[in-house]
């Protein structure tokens, strides 16, 4: 068996799963009441917002009570022979697709994908067409692949199907050029492929760049997703790719026709193919590359807007509820999945509530009963809110505030899903020549705080019902502090990285 | 260089947008408030004074003698409001008088000069006369109804209000209220909800019915009954503040009228 040791459950997610159901049933039957309605239309926003919201936090406590419920001997037997692949010898190629991140990082990818234990073959392929990049093949002994300018298609999916016309090993392995490979990576995962149906073996995505702001957040919402949701969707065969640290069995890629032609999000669709074929996916939970987080504020919002992109295209044109081929398992857990990148409508609209009552004195909920809403709200929020250290045992300031700033990529990637615009991928620590100046990235959460702290005026000249101002403005204090701190941490200045 | 002086120049071009838009917005909603607050707590409340009325019979057969009183006077507890007469029962009295020595026909006697005092009717109560039913010459028995007495006490204000301005005044101890015929404003305190809402012909919402009392209770007798005040939810401000500005800027632009 493998990771055995991931299954020990801490006591506060104990305490998490015990709680959840009632503080949000609590809370659910006060909020869901319209005799409890204020302002209709405000109250509508709500509804919306707490939907989303309580079915974000149910889906993760559904994931997680029924990974938790689950008794040992009925979990995925995943037994196999650790040393088959040394008699079978299987070819194994690596592939790290580029496209213009720092040289300095790709070089570091290639060198330790090169020294990885196990025989390989290590392509680098190059969408950038830069020179110093064959230097680095050259110097390593990498092949080097370079799509001929005016096909490039599919951005990385393109540019990986391109690679596989040369890579033709039994398995090829995919590092993002930010991530860099253990040594251990090959010997540790070959093992998993000795059942034939297993498609696909992924690993975590860590993260060395913790000491900054941004990463440290990203870092830890990450955290929640690789420690219990990929491990319980692995119970359910239902884990998917995440794009790099990955091995694919090549066989399986070349009956779904290579890797799924997105122009994002290729690794999630990828999976959706090969599980519709009835192939199998492993989350091999240990750390087994290291890579970096996006430093920057634009280069966050493009990674975070990418993958809510992949959510909302699968949702809105390939719903995995509706493909028959999947088990029911694995449609909850894609769905789940889909669903997360809502999330951003009901921070906005969370942000919204509190300005606009300090504005213009209109509310959702009938504050007339406000100590009773009062009493309903904070256990919910607090079992939202601080749903990183139940899981965790550890809470982040920068995990809040990368959380809540994240609501204006999800956004625009739902519009742009709705409206079909196209999409331009860029690598998510590639250095752009032409950054957009950085207020065009920000402006919401500038707007937000500039004009929180005039409503908080607003609201106190003459205010009527002194609890509900104090209560809204003390949550617009706190969430300006962290938007503050989102936008402070990355700066005006420090646009060029590394 | 050259792009980090245009990305410097656009980042602070659309920040001070940002900023100006946070500004209209706020000061807007500001101005709307200030409207609104001006509408709803300073020129908008009425309450109207409610005060009890007193009906005034007579208790015995008669003809009214003489009339004290029109409507309007201010009367006292024990003020003559009206006298009446019954000739028949002074005859009677007289004559019975005359039988000194037989008790049953002075018992008689005496039972009857004690209606007489009836004859003379006075206020119940420290008021006003609201009405007066009779005048000199008219024929009254026990049930005719003389006059009404609009009664100081238990003075009380009705005033309808919104849900807001209810939340308003359940957050103070006193209200003013302001009466423009005397020009004077009076000290009053909410006391209990109408038991029945009322709805407002001219909005939407529904207003609820608050009972005020004076918490001065002398100062009854000046208001007159029905009579509307102006509820003052606020102090009036009597200098200009700096946000007075910003809401007769707005109030230019928009066309309000200011108050």
């Amino acid at each position: 068996m493998i990771h055995s040791n991931t299954r020990r459950i801490p006591n506060t997610a104990l305490l998490f799963v015990l709680l959840a159901p009632v503080t949000i049933f609590y809370y659910a039957l006060y909020v869901y009441n319209p005799i409890h309605a204020g302002n209709i239309n405000l109250y509508l926003l709500q509804l919306v917002a707490d939907t989303i919201a309580i079915i974000i936090v149910s889906t993760l406590w559904i994931t997680l009570i029924l990974d938790m419920i689950q008794p040992e001997h009925n979990r995925r037997p995943l037994s196999y022979d650790s040393k088959w692949f040394l008699k079978e010898k299987p070819k194994v190629d690596v592939l790290i697709p580029v496209s213009s991140e720092p040289i300095s990082v790709i070089e570091a990818t290639v060198k330790n994908a090169i020294k990885m234990d196990y025989p390989h073959t290590t392509y680098i392929l190059d969408d950038g067409g830069s020179s110093k990049v064959v230097d680095i093949a050259k110097k390593y002994g990498a092949r080097y692949v370079a799509r001929p300018k005016g096909s490039k298609q599919y951005a990385k999916a393109g540019n990986i199907n391109f690679g596989l016309q040369y890579a033709t090993g039994d398995f090829f392995a995919i590092f993002d050029a930010d991530h860099a490979p253990k040594k251990e990576f090959l010997t540790d995962l070959l093992p998993c492929f000795q059942n034939e149906k297993v498609a696909l073996v992924q690993t975590p995505q860590h993260y060395t760049n913790t000491e900054k702001f941004i990463p440290s957040g990203t870092a830890q919402a990450q955290e929640i997703f690789y420690k219990y949701v990929q491990p319980a969707k692995n119970s359910y065969n239902a884990a998917f790719c995440v794009g790099t640290n990955m091995i694919y069995r090549r066989k399986a890629i070349d009956q779904i026709g290579g890797i799924a032609n997105r122009d994002h999000s290729e690794d999630i669709w990828t999976t959706i193919l090969l599980h519709e074929k009835k192939y199998e996916s492993i989350y091999y939970n240990k750390v087994l590359a290291e890579g970096k987080a996006p430093e920057t504020i634009p280069s966050y919002f493009r990674q975070q807007n990418r993958w809510a992109r992949g959510g909302f295209t699968l949702f809105f044109q390939k719903n995995p509820l509706f493909l028959p081929e999947l088990s029911i398992d694995q449609k909850l857990q894609y769905i789940f999945s889909n669903f997360h990148y809502f999330s951003g409508f009901a921070i906005l609209i969370y942000l919204i509530l509190p300005v606009v009552y300090l504005l213009f004195g209109v509310h959702p909920m009938n504050l007339n009963m406000s100590g009773e809403w009062f009493i309903h709200y904070v256990p919910y929020a607090a079992t939202v809110y601080l749903l990183p250290l139940f899981l965790l045992q550890n809470i982040k300031l920068s995990t809040i505030s990368t959380s809540i700033a994240c609501f204006a990529p999800y956004i625009q990637a739902f519009f742009s899903v709705i409206l079909k615009n196209r999409y331009h991928w860029i690598a998510t620590e590639a250095v752009k020549k032409q950054n957009p100046p950085l207020i065009m990235t920000i402006w919401p959460h500038i707007l937000f705080i500039v004009l929180g702290i005039c409503a908080i005026f607003v609201g106190w000249y003459n205010p009527i019902d002194i609890a509900a101002t104090t209560a809204s403005t003390v949550w617009v204090l706190i969430n300006a502090f962290f938007l503050f701190q989102f936008i402070k941490n990355d700066g005006f200045s420090t646009q060029e990285t590394i | 260089m050259k792009h980090k002086m245009i990305n410097f120049i656009v980042n602070s071009f659309f920040l001070l947008l940002i900023c100006a838009v946070a500004l209209t917005i706020s000061t807007i909603s500001l101005t709307m408030k200030y409207n609104r607050f001006q509408d709803q707590y300073v020129n908008g409340i009425k309450a109207t004074v409610i005060k009890t009325v007193i009906p005034v019979t007579s208790f015995t057969k008669g003809v009214v003698k003489k009339v004290y009183v029109q409507v309007g006077t201010e009367v006292k507890l024990g003020d003559i409001l009206v006298e009446t007469d019954n000739p028949l029962t002074r005859d009677v009295i007289r004559a019975l008088q005359q039988f000194q020595d037989n008790v049953s026909a002075q018992t008689e006697a005496r039972t009857a000069q004690a209606s007489l005092r009836y004859f003379t009717i006075t206020s119940p109560t420290d008021g006003v006369v609201g009405n007066v039913f009779v005048t000199e010459g008219i024929p009254v028995d026990e049930t005719t109804k003389i006059a009404e007495i609009y009664s100081n006490a238990n003075a009380k204000l009705l005033a309808n209000l919104t849900m807001d301005q209810y939340v308003a005044v359940q957050h103070m101890n006193s209200v003013e209220a302001y009466s423009e015929r005397l020009n004077q404003n009076f000290i009053v305190k909410p006391n209990i909800l109408k038991p029945e809402q009322e709805n407002s012909l001219d909005s939407v919402e529904k207003k609820i019915g608050l009972y005020l009392t004076l918490s001065n209770a002398s100062d009854a007798a000046n208001l007159i009954n029905n009579e509307d005040l102006v509820l003052h939810l606020r102090p009036l401000n009597s200098f200009i503040r700096p946000v007075d500005y910003i809401i007769k800027f707005w109030n230019n632009i928009f066309g309000v009228a200011n108050q």
